[in-house]
């Protein structure tokens, strides 16, 4: 994902296309009269979108009521999608801007441990694993919203530093060096909770 | 070192792909997807062209096109087309006027001192764009944007893709700003939404005026009636305008700045630019701007009127060279001046100083005092190059000042006598083609949302330095680190950059 995706044309060699081969950039250009285009981008980005939705709301209905927006918002606002290889950073300042506007009055963290549906594993595995996520969800508490945001965006919408960066407004470097320094600091303080 | 940031980002990427969709939810909203794309192809079928009579009317614009190209120029050529079928809409831009409805004139409602006015709606075939004023509600109202909608008699309505929120103080020519901002200010809610129905002539504004307005009750809601006609059939007295292509070019340092478009109405002059810059870290604030004809004539840019066109960020370009690739950000932004002269042969845009920014990238780290307190005072002496020049930080201060507490559903509040962290700070050399003008300080506990220190600046050196809230329920260690973040670099000019104006 480094980098974000690549844009090249469709030569009309493919005669399947649209396809999963196909560039953002393409599909959004497709997705504006073809639906199976449209349908593309939707599956390669629904886990993404839902994730991040997910961990802005800790609540499962109301990350599919968002999600449903931000797509729908997405179809509407392909025609103004100019098409250089940021599909992901405009679909994630869509969904930025839904959850913001949905969030103006909840705290900056919701705490999504406990909200988390069942592991499918042994029960002692599950009991490991929502304390292992209590434990970093103490540390992430301690977070700026910024901050949070970034990771979501990193770790939960899988996005490479350039499209952070463009939705963040600060270039790939310095979007690099902030996340660097933000884990950095995390893993002290991880560290640190190891020694006690 | 290596493993433990990996098995922290294993964790992190762990915990936050614990959810996914159910198979149910993404069938349903694939389902509902494929509906709403179907319906938007319904409403606005791709433009063909089907019969001979119109193949050959295209036939006949090209030729005509090219005996005129060859005839009389090329740029007049295209000034002259563009105003066959376009339109500048103040607050909106440039409308293809072929397709478009719009509004003919403000509506409005006022009751308990409070007026809200839809000042343009245009709707296109591809999206529809609404500028909204409010005038008497008090300052710092948190408006929401969303308590706008759009829809009409039968019910359906649109959806909101992009709105622009912003806040104008009246008559603010001046000095005078800050003294007027206790003025109540005009708030401009900016739309853009999908396209309306291609049988809809009447569309309804509504706004949720509750805790807002006066008076209101939780339910009232204002509704405007929004009658559209074509944008073709406008009577042409507000829309006397010259509107052009420009490819003028200005290049300082490593930004360039174009003028791509330019609008000469009778109440304003519109000009699109572009500044070109290599990273978004280097952001370019033009100040003390004016336009100059060929006679001299000076005139002013409007209060309040440089917006940015970047609805979805800036412009990321790459182009490769030979040794390695080269990125660019493209800004796009819309500055509106006083109406020029219908007589005006040439233009010039003057640009008096800048305040290019830069990165800074540097760093400082010192251990708290056990008890920090008012007076305090620790060592620090570190020096940074900035933009060419050096900056010293001789020491940090602990003062006294005021802490704004802001969120993001509630007006800021102020709490005095908080402890905040100041640096001192000197030049000892300044940057070659200008002067320090501002340095902001981040660290790693200061957040943007929550508190900051009130005024965010403060004189050190003639250079303003932002002072930092001392919060220790956010401080992990008495080890911090404090990074210089943005540093502003004043730059006196004056730049220039003329071109004609075609038809004259």
């Amino acid at each position: 994902m480094e980098g974000g995706s690549q844009l090249y044309m469709n030569d009309g060699k493919d005669p399947g296309f649209p396809n999963f081969t196909s560039s953002d950039d393409e599909l959004a250009i497709a997705a504006r009269t073809d639906r199976r285009a449209f349908d593309l981008l939707y599956r390669r980005y629904l886990d993404r979108v839902y994730r991040y939705t997910f961990s802005k709301t800790a609540d499962p209905v109301i990350a599919e009521e968002l999600t449903s927006s931000i797509f729908l918002d997405a179809l509407e606002g392909l025609n103004r999608y100019k098409p250089r290889g940021t599909l992901a950073a405009w679909l994630f300042t869509i969904a930025r801007r839904r959850c913001a506007d949905y969030h103006r009055s909840s705290p900056p963290l919701p705490l999504i441990a406990e909200a988390l549906p069942a592991f499918e594993g042994q029960p002692e595995d599950e009991k490991d694993r929502k304390d292992f996520f209590l434990r970093l969800e103490k540390i992430l508490a301690r977070l700026s919203e910024e901050e949070l945001n970034m990771l979501r965006l990193r770790y939960a919408a899988d996005l490479s530093h350039a499209e952070i960066g463009h939705i963040i407004g600060k270039s790939e470097a310095a979007t690099k060096m902030a996340l660097s320094r933000l884990i950095r600091r995390l893993r002290g303080v991880w560290e640190i909770d190891d020694e006690r | 070192m290596k493993d433990d940031k990996a098995m922290l980002e294993s964790v992190l990427t762990d915990y936050f792909h614990a959810a996914s969709p159910s198979d149910s939810f993404a069938r349903s909203l694939e389902t509902r997807l494929a509906a709403a794309h179907t319906d938007a192809n319904r409403t606005f079928p791709e433009p063909r062209i089907r019969s001979m009579w119109l193949r050959l009317a295209v036939i006949g614009i090209v030729v005509a096109l090219s005996l005129a190209l060859g005839l009389i120029g090329p740029k007049r050529v295209w000034a002259a087309i563009q105003q066959l079928w376009q339109r500048y809409i103040p607050g909106i831009g440039l409308v293809e006027e072929a397709d478009a409805l719009a509004l003919a004139k403000p509506v409005s409602h006022t009751e308990a001192g409070v007026t809200f006015e839809v000042q343009e709606f245009v709707a296109t075939a591809e999206e529809t764009r609404m500028t909204i004023a409010i005038r008497g509600l008090p300052p710092e109202t948190n408006i929401d944007v969303d308590s706008v909608a759009v829809n009409w008699p039968d019910g359906r309505g649109l959806r909101l893709s992009v709105a622009t929120f912003g806040r104008l103080w009246p008559s603010c020519t001046s000095t005078d700003c800050q003294e007027l901002e206790e003025a109540p200010p005009i708030y401009e809610l900016g739309y853009v939404l999908g396209p309306l129905p291609a049988d809809v002539r009447t569309a309804r504004v509504t706004w949720k005026v509750a805790g807002l307005v006066p008076g209101s009750e939780w339910s009232d809601r204002w509704v405007l009636e929004i009658p559209l006609s074509p944008l073709a059939e406008a009577e042409d007295s507000a829309f006397d305008q010259l509107i052009y292509s420009s490819d003028s070019s200005l290049f300082v340092d490593n930004m360039t700045l174009t003028v791509t478009n330019v609008v000469q109405a009778s109440d304003r002059t519109v000009l699109d630019v572009t500044w070109s810059m290599p990273g978004m870290d280097v952001v370019a604030q033009a100040a003390e701007l004016s336009l100059v004809d060929d006679q001299g004539q000076r005139y002013a840019l409007l209060p309040g009127r440089m917006m940015d066109l970047d609805e979805n960020g800036p412009e990321f370009i790459t182009r490769a060279t030979e040794s390695s690739d080269s990125h660019r950000y493209l800004l796009h932004e819309r500055w509106q001046f006083e109406p020029v002269s219908p007589d005006a042969r040439t233009l010039t845009l003057e640009i008096k100083s800048m305040y290019p920014r830069t990165d800074a990238e540097g760093s400082f780290e010192f251990d708290l005092p056990s008890n920090p307190r008012s007076g305090d005072l620790v060592p620090v002496n570190q020096t940074f190059e900035v933009a060419g020049g050096i900056l010293r930080i001789a020491s940090v201060r602990f003062v006294s000042g005021t802490v704004v507490i802001d969120s993001r559903d509630a007006p800021p509040t102020s709490l005095n006598d908080q402890l905040v962290i100041e640096a001192d700070l000197d030049v000892l050399e300044q940057p070659p083609d200008g002067r320090y003008d501002s340095v902001i300080l981040e660290a790693g506990w200061s957040g943007p949302y929550w508190k900051y220190a009130d005024p965010p600046y403060s004189e050190s050196s003639g250079i303003m330095v932002t002072r930092l809230v001392y919060d220790p329920d956010r401080i992990w260690s008495n080890h911090v680190r404090i990074h210089l973040g943005l540093v502003e670099v004043y730059q006196e000019g004056p730049w220039t950059l003329s071109w004609e104006v075609p038809g004259r």
